[in-house]
């Protein structure tokens, strides 16, 4: 069943990757040539259905390991993080159904691939859930929490969308800049799974022996953590190890690690963006502005803001109250200040304000379209910052 | 609220209240002290008594720095409740300030309609002839089928339903205002009381002043694995007692509690250290090759004065449940409960001439033997010992929840369901010169009213109705 489970996944994974192609080339093809316009729809809808056979297999794939592991697969960080992949297509293929704006996909399919891509980094092994987790509310609570921050995704896509339509980038502005930034970003998270998963599948491993127990890492230390002996890894293509320590003001035991992972993740994604800049010889944004050149910038901007409509009650729901019932049932306490209760709190209040803003401001355009994709930034730490560098009762997700 | 007069000071305590831009301002503030409540573990959730020391010693200067400035309590800080209060305020005065208004002007709601204003409506069409009255009694029946509430004048129509969806946003107002007063329902002597005990096998322990003590008649442990590294289950026999009679029992899990007179019981946790109950003892002579001398029944928690082990007497000169050794502080017991004990034995014997004075250490015993370089005459073996937990029970009661807040979130879920997915639609006829003018507004989904409208409009030969501007503000 478990393998079963695995093939449903990587089918699922290859969908995704064969839709963003397909969605990518479908623009790209349109603009670069103008006669084949039929033909850059042809691309489109076979992306769409690419993406819905995904999402079918991706069900079948939760559903299988389901059945293995006897509980919903929303457990730990993998299947938590494959789980909102596998809501931000859903969302996708429910509102293009409605909204038919099939360049949606070229944002959403690449999105919600690197976060499939993501959950891959973390360990995949189905374990059996600890008695906190053994209640149905875990089912209901994390699937529907998900699913608002699967269709709240959406909206971040389309804003951003919405930003790269109406911003002249020419000009050397901040919006340009920040855009920019923000597509760095975007290869900063695909360099940190493309760096993990790389070591990972080469073999790398350094055991390290520290004060809080022995711990396998995937990466070369090149920072120390004192304390913390590095065991096999004296060396990394000739360079001694490692080169500094980290400061003395960190004290978190893992520290070191953590700071590791954050240089190599930067070095791998400058080099990435570098390389990617130098062929495209001006700023990415530019080169992804020309993909969305003539959408219809009011269509995308009250598409965001209607995915943040719908989901906000779902992420209501999921995250905050049905987390409260559950919380009342298993510890007594509705509410205790857990890091990710607060931070499912501070993602709510975001939203609420940006709500406010919209309907009662009259704020629309731009300036949503930063709290869109700002708030995608939120929802990110809510569901990896907070499980990686805050710990508190959802540390059990933490592996 | 200004109608010329001088303003007085709760008017102007009102408009800040009832500024939208003031409620924004909180919400943003709220969600930056939460923000700043997360960087580090609040005072409740540390592993440890002195708050004042351990975010020095864990997490450095910043640490410390955090911990001066009051932010390891940030949720239970003055500004972050004002806030919370300011919150409070603000929806209440908001929700009067824009729902009662609002609620006047749809009670007021003209059935007969200006021609002028209906022909300006974002949907619109008209049918002109003789039987336009007709049509007009045909619309009226056809939008009731639809459920709209509909009301006549002579020659004039109009259809309303969704009214409810105008007021979602204070809906989810009233909802939070109620949540929030739950929340501070805590503060009613009486209505909130928690507590964690820790229980041992057959231990009973009053709670608090409640009235009902709690015993545990049975803990048990299950591990996935081998190692015991991720726990299966952990489960407590309870049972309630007052005044000396049982009134109530359970056997505990995590996700499942017992609720005794508006108080909750969870199985909270377990201390990971087991603790000894008893050992089976055998002793042992190392001046003859080990050779044992018999065994010996120990009770942890209730040790005898002595014991006999066939011709020898072991007679108990010291006993540490919980034993530290300090270079300082020298020897003393860390608790009073058989965590890691150490015993001191006189042993006595036909061969021996004086008692041999020894130490006994289940769990230190071989570094003991190492540091004292003692070289004993006697060795004492466990032959079989038996181990237990001590149970973490929450003793929880919270009188708020269910009646308060609760209901509050449900209202606030309810409020949301008709803010965002539920719309205000009202159709306008009127009948003027022979015509018959029709126009509708809503308040979001202009799409689907034009739908809607269409299949009313179309079998009674009606032109259907088209939106005449792409955007207008969306709420009224």
């Amino acid at each position: 069943m478990m393998q079963l489970s695995s093939i449903f996944f990587g089918t699922a994974f290859f969908s995704y990757l064969a839709a963003t192609i397909l969605y990518v080339v479908g623009l790209t093809g349109r603009k670069m040539k103008a006669q084949s316009a039929a033909l850059a729809t042809f691309w489109t809808k076979w992306g769409y259905i690419v993406i819905i056979i995904g999402v079918v297999t991706q069900a079948l794939a939760i559903a299988t390991r389901g059945i293995y592991g006897g509980y919903t697969p929303v457990s730990n960080m993998f299947e938590y993080m494959s789980f909102w992949a596998f809501t931000i297509m859903l969302a996708f293929v429910i509102i293009n159904a409605f909204y038919k704006v099939p360049v949606l996909g070229a944002f959403v399919a690449p999105i919600g691939l690197v976060i499939l891509a993501y959950a891959s980094v973390f360990p995949r092994d189905s374990k059996p859930l600890i008695p906190a987790l053994q209640s149905y509310w875990l089912n209901i609570h994390v699937t529907t929490a998900a699913l608002g921050e699967g269709i709240l995704t959406i909206s971040f896509a389309a804003g951003l969308m919405y930003l790269l339509v109406t911003s002249d980038l020419t000009k050397n502005s901040r919006t340009a800049k920040f855009l920019e930034f923000t597509v760095y970003l975007f290869f900063a998270l695909l360099s940190f799974v493309a760096t993990s998963l790389g070591f990972r599948a080469a073999g790398y491993e350094v055991n390290l022996t520290g004060t809080m127990g022995d711990l396998l890492y995937h990466l070369p230390p090149f920072i120390g953590t004192s304390g913390t002996e590095l065991g096999t890894a004296t060396h990394f293509l000739g360079l001694p190890l490692p080169f500094f320590d980290a400061p003395a003001w960190m004290h978190a035991a893992d520290a070191g690690q953590q700071l590791n992972t954050i240089l190599v993740t930067i070095i791998a994604s400058l080099i990435l963006y570098g390389l990617l800049r130098l062929l495209a010889r001006k700023p990415i944004s530019m080169v992804i502005q020309k993909w969305v050149r003539g959408l219809d910038a009011d269509m995308l901007d009250e598409l965001s803001y209607r995915a943040v409509a719908i989901g906000y009650p779902v992420f209501t729901l999921g995250a905050l109250v049905f987390a409260m019932i559950w919380a009342q049932e298993a510890w007594g306490s509705y509410w205790s200040w857990d890091p990710k209760e607060t931070w499912a709190l501070i993602t709510w209040l975001y939203y609420t304000a940006y709500l406010h803003f919209r309907l009662q401001r009259g704020w629309e355009g731009k300036k949503t379209a930063w709290m869109a994709v700002v708030g995608f930034v939120v929802i990110l730490f809510l569901l990896v910052g907070v499980n990686l560098v805050i710990s508190g009762l959802h540390s059990y997700a933490k592996a | 609220m200004n109608n010329g007069k001088k303003r007085s000071v709760f008017d102007g305590i009102w408009d800040f209240f009832a500024s939208v831009k003031v409620g924004v301002t909180i919400i943003v503030l709220l969600a930056v002290g939460s923000v700043l409540g997360t960087i580090y573990p609040q005072t409740n959730a540390i592993p440890s008594p002195n708050p004042e020391f351990y975010y020095y010693d864990t997490y450095g200067k910043l640490g410390d720095f955090y911990y001066r400035i009051g932010l390891a309590d940030t949720f239970n800080s003055w500004w972050y409740l004002t806030l919370v209060l300011m919150l409070f305020i603000s929806l209440i005065i908001v929700s009067i300030d824009r729902g009662i208004p609002l609620y006047k002007s749809l009670k007021r709601q003209p059935v007969a309609r200006k021609v002028i204003g209906i022909k300006g409506d974002r949907l619109y069409t008209h049918v002109e002839g003789p039987e336009a009255q007709v049509k007009l009694d045909e619309l009226a029946a056809k939008l009731k089928k639809r459920r709209y509430k509909v009301r006549r004048e002579d020659g004039a129509l109009m259809a309303e339903k969704g009214r409810l969806a105008r007021f979602g946003a204070y809906v989810i107002h009233l909802g939070l205002i109620i949540t929030i007063l739950g929340v501070f329902s805590r503060l009613i002597p009486g209505w909130y009381y928690t507590d964690m005990i820790w229980l041992k096998e057959g231990e009973t322990k009053a709670v608090g002043d409640l009235g009902f003590s709690v015993q545990n008649n049975g803990f048990t442990l299950e591990f996935y694995d081998k190692e015991q590294t991720r726990a299966k289950k952990f489960e407590t026999d309870a049972v309630v007692f007052e005044d000396g009679k049982q009134t109530a029992a359970k056997h505990l899990a995590v996700n499942d509690y017992l609720t005794y007179k508006h108080t909750n019981i969870y199985q909270n946790s377990y201390d990971p250290q087991p603790m000894f109950r008893t050992g089976t003892i055998e002793l042992l002579d190392t001046k003859n090759n080990n050779k044992p001398l018999g065994t010996f029944v120990l009770d942890f928690n209730d040790p005898k004065r002595e014991y006999k082990v066939g011709d020898y007497t072991l007679t108990m000169t010291n006993y540490f449940p919980d034993i530290k050794i300090d270079p300082e502080k020298g020897v003393f017991t860390n608790s009073r409960d058989p965590y890691n004990p150490g015993i001191q034995f006189d042993i006595t014997g036909p061969d021996q001439t004086e008692p041999a004075r020894q130490w006994m250490l289940p769990l230190a015993g071989p570094f003991v033997k190492q540091m004292l370089g003692q070289d004993y005459r006697f060795d004492l073996q466990f032959k079989d010992v038996d181990l237990f937990h001590m149970t973490g029970l929450k003793i929880e009661r919270d009188l708020g929840w269910w009646p308060i807040v609760f209901p509050g979130l449900i209202i606030a879920l309810y409020g949301l369901v008709l803010a965002f997915y539920f719309q205000h639609r009202r159709v306008w006829a009127r009948l003027e010169e022979g015509v018959l003018h029709i126009g509708a507004t809503t308040n979001k989904n202009w799409l689907g009213i034009t739908g809607e409208l269409n299949k009313v409009l179309v079998p009674l030969g009606i032109e259907p109705v088209s939106q005449k501007r792409k955007e207008e503000p969306q709420q009224s």
